[in-house]
């Protein structure tokens, strides 16, 4: 899991990202999606697509490094369905990875460490007021 | 806090002015707010939206030109009479959740809005508004690592000409589109000095910032001439590449929203036709042509005045099939697509 998105590992080298949710109780507010081409080379940290919520307009970014082997139209054509089903039909992109070795150890992996970082979240969301109760 | 007051711009420079901008900031350039009027009139559609949704035929023939910018929301007419402004910051100094950094940038307006005399205030839809309606239209993205919010001081606003540049088949959804802005916008004529004075005022003291002014950094300049030439281009103006319905998927209604909560739609199913406006879930006004409701079309209009929209399809089975066509026509107006 990266900043923004979750990498689900098909084989050594592809994965699939999806958004992460990290606050259910917030309104749906997802308008628009729209990704790069197919073939298109990605880098860690950069975007691979953009989404729009609430009128602001923002970078997708990608949690490695590779090449798009597949986008969902599905998602693109209704952007809910990332909200409906994050971890499932939402998925954004398929691609093959570059630098599995570099890219994969810098992402959140166990349970533990997204736990942790679920609850940090939260508690800065809280801080912000996003959050009421 | 740099601030730069373009002046007068052409259509086309209104734009890639503050766009420049996104990329400087992004490079290092200071926080910067800028000012901007279009000299002429044009119409400007958001990054992800169709670019059928606006009447071409209308804005050629009236020479309106017609640009894609890089931030969010639908198609909107500009002109003379409203005074832009965009704040730009480094993405790292917004905060993430989007609901929380489009209330950060937005309250430093409405705070302005305030000084010069306007009792405006920021609903919990985000809008800038004075009692409900809408006063500051606004938009904003990232663009690289910097983020922007733009956002206008209305002093004269053209209700009849902001709908019709918007494509829309249907008469009674224009007009109902018209009615609807001239209830839930309204222009604030103040004095345009005073206001852009009080929003210097206003960011720098939210910001903790002193302002200072400038100018475009070489680099920006450069970005400009590029961004001239992109926003120029058919394929920018054509928008992100989309993927087509399904074959046999349901059409869509047509839907225009005038502020958040408040929108028009039409639709056409199964022969049945349907344009309403809706204010905050519940039907305001209905316009119904369907076969075989003989002479009960105005009682099913009425049937259906003050209906929240989720229940419109109970209130047509009252209205035996013709009501069945009418509620699938309804069936297909999405307020999460606004």
């Amino acid at each position: 899991m990266s900043r923004s998105s979750w990498l689900a590992s098909r084989s050594r080298s592809t994965g699939a990202t999806k958004p992460r949710r990290t606050c259910g109780c917030c309104r749906p507010t997802l308008a628009q999606l729209s990704f790069v081409p197919v073939g298109t080379q990605l880098t860690a940290g950069r975007p691979f697509g953009q989404l729009e919520a609430a009128k602001f307009v923002g970078p997708l970014v990608s949690p490695v490094s590779g090449t798009v082997l597949a986008v969902n139209d599905a998602a693109a054509i209704d952007a809910g369905l990332t909200e409906r089903d994050p971890y499932g039909a939402g998925w954004l992109i398929e691609a093959s990875l570059s630098d599995a070795a570099g890219d994969l150890p810098r992402l959140l992996a166990d349970a533990a460490e997204i736990t942790a970082w679920f609850a940090a979240k939260i508690a800065d969301y809280r801080r912000m007021g996003v959050i009421a109760q | 806090m740099r601030v730069i007051d373009f002046g007068r711009s052409s259509p086309l420079r209104s734009q890639t002015l503050w766009h420049a901008i996104g990329y400087g900031v992004s490079a290092g350039a200071p926080v910067t707010l800028s000012f901007t009027r279009p000299a002429a009139p044009y119409v400007c559609i958001g990054y992800h939206r169709r670019i059928d949704e606006v009447d071409h035929d209308y804005c050629r023939e009236n020479g309106l030109p017609v640009f894609r910018r890089m931030v969010g929301g639908g198609p909107v007419y500009l002109d003379a009479g409203q005074l832009f402004f965009q704040i730009c910051l480094p993405a790292r100094a917004v905060p993430a959740a989007r609901a929380k950094a489009l209330r950060m940038l937005l309250e430093p307006a409405v705070t302005a809005f305030r000084v010069v005399g306007v009792p405006a205030s920021l609903d919990d839809d985000l809008e800038v508004c004075l009692g409900d309606r809408k006063i500051c239209g606004h938009g904003a993205g990232q663009i690289e690592d910097a983020v922007v919010l733009c956002g206008n001081l209305i002093e004269r606003f053209d209700h009849a000409r902001a709908a019709r540049v918007l494509a829309m088949a249907d008469l009674a959804q224009r007009d109902q589109t018209v009615a609807l802005m001239r209830r839930f916008v309204t222009a604030t004529p103040v004095d345009p000095a005073s206001f852009r004075a009080a929003m210097i005022s206003a960011y720098a003291a939210a910001l903790g910032l002193a302002a200072v002014p400038g100018e475009l950094t070489g680099a920006e300049r450069t970005a400009v001439a590029e961004l001239d030439e992109r926003f120029s281009s058919v394929g920018w103006l054509a928008g992100p590449e989309r993927p087509a319905q399904p074959a046999g998927a349901a059409p869509r209604a047509r839907q225009v929203k005038v502020r958040a909560g408040v929108w028009t739609f039409a639709a056409t199913r199964d022969g049945a036709q349907v344009a309403a406006s809706v204010v905050r879930g519940t039907v305001e006004q209905v316009w119904l042509r369907v076969g075989g409701l003989n002479g009960s079309t105005r009682q099913a209009e009425r049937a259906l005045t003050g209906v929240p929209l989720h229940s419109v399809a109970q209130v047509l089975t009252g209205f035996g099939d013709p009501g069945r066509r009418l509620a699938a026509a309804f069936a297909t107006a999405d307020p999460g697509r606004l």
